[in-house]
C-alpha cells in the first residue's frame, strides 16, 4: 500500500527545521549506523529536488506520487519528498541519508550539475536505484545512476522559432528574458532558436536578452529598459511564466501593444492571456508544455531498475507547444491556482491538494 | 562632546555629492547611450528608482540608528505573499493592506527585540530573523507560485497618474521622504534618534531611552518595507518566494552612497533616494551597454567602496598630516 506523505512537504512548510532534520539525521545515520527505510512488504522511494521554490516542482512531486499510486501501488510502501532549498551542502546531506537510510530507489533532480555526484554515486554503491532527470550531473550510466531523463533544449529553442515564424509571418525583432546571465537552461534554447531563424526566416532578428534571474520585479525593470533601447519589438520570448505579466504590461505603460510572446504554460497566464486578448485582438501566446513529465518517467525508471526491470540509459522528453489562442479557452481552468500547470494531464483534485 | 544633531537633517555638502553624481552619470548615459534618457526611459527611472528608495528608506532609518538590516529582502518576500493571499477578493483589500504592515511591523518588532534586548549584533539577529521570516514565507498558502493579485492592484501598482509619468507608489515615497526629512530636521524624536544613532552613550547618559528608539526604528523601517512589499506585489503580480531577493544589497547600498555613516547617526532621507535613483540608472545604462554581468557588479561595488571613500575622507585633516610628515622629514 501506498503511504504518501504530507503533499506539501515538511521542507516546505518549515525549510530550517527541514535542514536541522537532514543534518540530524545524518548525524544519527553516521552514528548508529543506517536506519532502512523501506517496509517489510515493499519499495520504498525518494524523490529529490534541488529547491522546490516553483510551481514545476510542486508539479513535478504531484507526477511523481501520481503515477506511483496510478502503477506502483501494490509494489511501492513509502515514499519520501526531499528538497535541498537551493542548499548544495544540505542536497549532499540529502542523498547520503537516501543511501543511509537504505531506499530502493530515487529520483533526483539536481540544480547543482555534478556537485552531487559523489553522494549520488555513494547512493548507487548502497544499492539504491537511481534516476537522474533535467539537469545532467556527469557520471557513468549503468554504474553511478540507471538512467537519466533529459529536456531538448534545441527542440525547445526550435518550437519557440517556429511559433514567432508563423506568427510574425517570417518578418520581425525578438526579444528574450532570462534568469542568470547566461545560465545553462536558457542559453541552449535562444542558440537554437537563433539557428532556426538564421535557416528559415533571416528577416526575424533576436535583438538581445534581458538576464533578470526569472524575478517578476527585475524583469519588469529589464523590459523597460528594452523597450527604450528598441523601437520595434514584435515578439518576446521568456520561459518564467511569472514573468510575463509585469513584462507586458511594460509594453503597455510604454504605450505599446504587447507582442506575441512563449513561454511556459501556467493557469495564471493562461487567464491573463485571455483577458489581455479582449482588449488586444492580435495577441498571441505560444504555451510551452512544461517540464511537469521528467518526474513521472524518471520515477518509474527508478522503480522498474529496483524491480530488476531493464530500463534506457537515457529518455529524451518530447517537447510540445500549442497556441494559445487555439486551446487557451479549454485548458484554463478558473477553478484551479494560478500555478496549476495545464497541460501536466493530472486529475484536477488530485493536483489540489498539492497547489493549495 | 563628538555629537552633532544637525548632521541628521542632512548637511548640504555632504549629502549635495549623491546629486551631483547622479548628474554626471546621467550625463554620461546621454552622451553613451541616449536611448537610456527617452522620456519612456526616464519614467522608468523614477518608478524603479523611487520602488527602491522605498526600500532604501526603510533601511536608511535602521542605518541612522545604528543598525543594519539584513532581513529586508525577507520581509518584502513575506509582505508581498501576505497581501497577496489575503487580497484575494477587492473586498478584502484594506484587511490584505493592514495585515501586510503589520506583519511586517511584527517582524521589525522581532529585529528590535533581537538587537536591543537579547543584545545580539544587528548584523546576526537580522540575519537570524531573515531565515525565520523566510520560513514563515514558504508556509504561507500558495507562496509557490499560487498567489495572484487582484487586476485592480497591478492596475494600481503600475499606472502613471500623475503627470503620466509617476505612479502612486512614487507619490507616496516622495510624501514619505518630505515627512521622514521633516521629521528628522525639524521634530525633537528625529533629532534625538540621530543623536542616538551618532552616540548611544551620550544618549544614554542624558536620559534618553536609546533601546526604545533603536527597538522602535526597526519597526519603523519595517512598516516601509511593508508599503514597498505590497507594491512590489502589485508589480509582479505574481509574488514568489524569491520576489525581494534583488533588494537587499542595493538598499544597504543606496544609503550608503547616500552619505549615511554606517556607524549610525549621520545620514539625509532625500540623499538615500538620489542614492536609489542613481543605482537604478546605473542599471540601466549597464544593461544597455551589453555590460557583463562581472563589469556591473565591480561598477556597483566600486561605486560603494568609493562613496564611503569620499564622504569619510576629512580632506583638511588629511592634508595636515601629510604636511606634518613632510615637514618632520625635511627636519631630519
Amino acid at each position: 500500500m501506498t503511504r504518501h506523505k504530507d503533499p506539501q512537504g515538511p521542507s516546505r512548510h518549515a525549510p530550517s527545521l527541514c535542514r536541522l532534520a537532514g543534518t540530524l539525521t545524518i548525524a544519527a545515520a553516521a552514528a548508529f549506523g543506517s536506519a532502512p527505510a523501506q517496509a517489510e512488504d515493499g519499495l520504498s522511494v525518494a524523490l529529490f529536488t534541488g529547491t522546490c521554490a516553483n510551481p514545476i516542482r510542486t508539479t513535478w512531486q504531484a507526477q511523481a506520487e501520481y503515477e506511483i499510486q496510478q502503477k506502483y501501488a501494490d509494489v511501492v510502501s513509502s515514499v519520501e519528498w526531499f528538497c535541498a532549498q537551493g542548499d548544495v551542502n544540505l542536497g549532499i546531506s540529502q542523498i547520503k541519508s537516501i543511501a543511509a537510510r537504505g531506499f530502493d530507489a530515487a529520483v533526483i533532480e539536481s540544480d547543482w550539475g555534478g556537485a552531487l555526484l559523489p553522494a549520488i554515486k555513494d547512493a548507487a554503491r548502497a544499492g539504491v536505484k537511481i534516476s537522474i532527470f533535467l539537469i545532467p550531473v556527469d557520471g557513468e550510466v549503468g554504474k553511478d545512476y540507471v538512467n537519466v531523463v533529459l529536456s531538448d533544449f534545441d527542440k525547445l529553442g526550435e518550437n519557440a522559432a517556429e511559433f514567432f515564424i508563423d506568427k510574425l509571418g517570417g518578418k520581425g525583432t525578438i526579444i528574450g528574458l532570462g534568469g542568470p546571465p547566461n545560465n545553462t537552461w536558457d542559453t541552449p534554447q535562444i542558440e537554437a532558436m537563433k539557428r532556426v531563424f538564421a535557416e528559415r526566416a533571416p528577416d526575424i532578428t533576436y535583438l538581445d536578452t534581458g538576464w533578470a534571474d526569472w524575478n517578476p520585479a527585475s524583469s519588469a525593470q529589464a523590459m523597460g529598459t528594452l523597450l527604450s533601447k528598441y523601437p520595434e519589438i514584435d515578439g518576446v520570448w521568456s520561459m518564467e511564466a511569472t514573468t510575463l505579466i509585469p513584462v507586458l504590461n511594460q509594453f503597455i505603460a510604454h504605450d505599446r501593444e504587447p507582442p506575441a510572446f512563449y513561454g511556459f504554460d501556467t493557469n495564471g497566464l493562461a487567464g491573463q492571456y485571455l483577458d489581455l486578448k479582449k482588449k488586444y485582438p492580435s495577441l498571441e501566446y505560444g504555451m510551452a508544455v512544461s517540464p511537469s513529465l521528467y518526474a513521472r518517467e524518471a520515477v518509474g525508471f527508478a522503480i522498474d531498475a529496483a524491480l530488476g526491470k531493464e530500463v534506457p540509459a537515457e529518455f529524451v522528453i518530447d517537447e510540445k507547444f500549442f497556441d494559445c489562442s487555439a486551446v487557451c479557452s479549454d485548458l484554463h481552468e478558473p477553478s484551479m491556482p494560478d500555478s496549476y500547470i495545464p497541460t501536466s494531464d493530472l486529475p484536477l483534485d488530485f493536483m489540489q491538494q498539492y497547489l493549495k | 562632546m563628538g555629537t552633532n544633531i544637525k548632521s541628521g537633517g542632512g548637511g548640504p555638502g555632504r549629502f549635495a555629492f549623491i546629486w551631483a553624481a547622479l548628474a554626471v552619470l546621467l550625463a554620461i548615459s546621454m552622451a553613451v547611450n541616449p536611448d537610456t534618457m527617452r522620456t519612456g526611459a526616464f519614467t522608468d527611472l523614477i518608478y524603479f528608482g523611487t520602488l527602491l528608495s522605498a526600500i532604501a528608506l526603510g533601511q536608511h532609518i535602521v542605518m541612522v540608528g545604528g543598525g543594519i538590516d539584513l532581513s529586508v529582502a525577507a520581509q518584502l518576500t513575506l509582505g508581498s505573499l501576505v497581501f497577496a493571499y489575503l487580497a484575494q477578493g477587492d473586498s478584502s483589500l484594506i484587511l490584505a493592506v493592514v495585515a501586510t504592515l503589520g506583519t511586517c511591523a511584527f517582524c521589525g518588532l522581532a529585529n528590535g527585540i533581537a538587537v536591543t534586548v537579547l543584545r545580539i549584533t544587528p548584523l546576526i539577529a537580522t540575519l537570524g530573523v531573515a531565515s525565520i521570516v523566510l520560513g514563515v514565507a514558504y508556509g504561507v498558502p500558495g507562496a509557490i507560485g499560487a498567489l495572484q493579485v487582484p487586476a485592480v492592484v497591478n492596475q494600481l501598482a503600475v499606472d502613471k497618474p500623475v503627470f503620466g509619468m509617476l505612479s502612486r507608489g512614487t507619490v507616496a515615497t516622495i510624501v514619505l521622504v518630505l515627512l521622514l526629512s521633516a521629521a528628522f530636521r525639524w521634530f525633537s524624536v528625529g533629532r534625538t534618534f540621530t543623536l542616538i544613532g551618532d552616540n548611544a552613550q551620550t544618549a544614554r547618559v542624558r536620559g534618553y531611552r536609546v533601546e526604545l528608539y533603536k527597538l522602535g526604528s526597526y519597526v519603523v523601517g519595517s512598516l516601509i518595507y511593508g508599503f514597498a512589499a505590497i507594491w512590489l506585489a502589485g508589480l509582479a503580480n505574481t509574488p514568489g518566494i524569491t520576489l525581494g531577493n534583488p533588494y537587499l544589497l542595493p538598499s544597504i547600498a543606496a544609503v550608503v552612497i547616500g552619505g549615511t555613516a554606517l556607524g549610525g547617526g549621520r545620514g539625509s532621507v532625500v540623499a538615500t533616494m538620489g542614492g536609489a535613483l542613481f543605482l537604478t540608472q546605473l542599471k540601466t545604462l549597464a544593461l544597455s551597454l551589453h555590460a557583463p554581468i562581472a563589469v556591473q557588479y565591480i561598477v556597483e561595488g566600486a561605486m560603494i567602496a568609493g562613496g564611503m571613500a569620499v564622504y569619510n575622507l576629512n580632506i583638511r585633516q588629511a592634508s595636515r598630516f601629510y604636511l606634518d610628515l613632510f615637514k618632520n622629514n625635511q627636519k631630519t
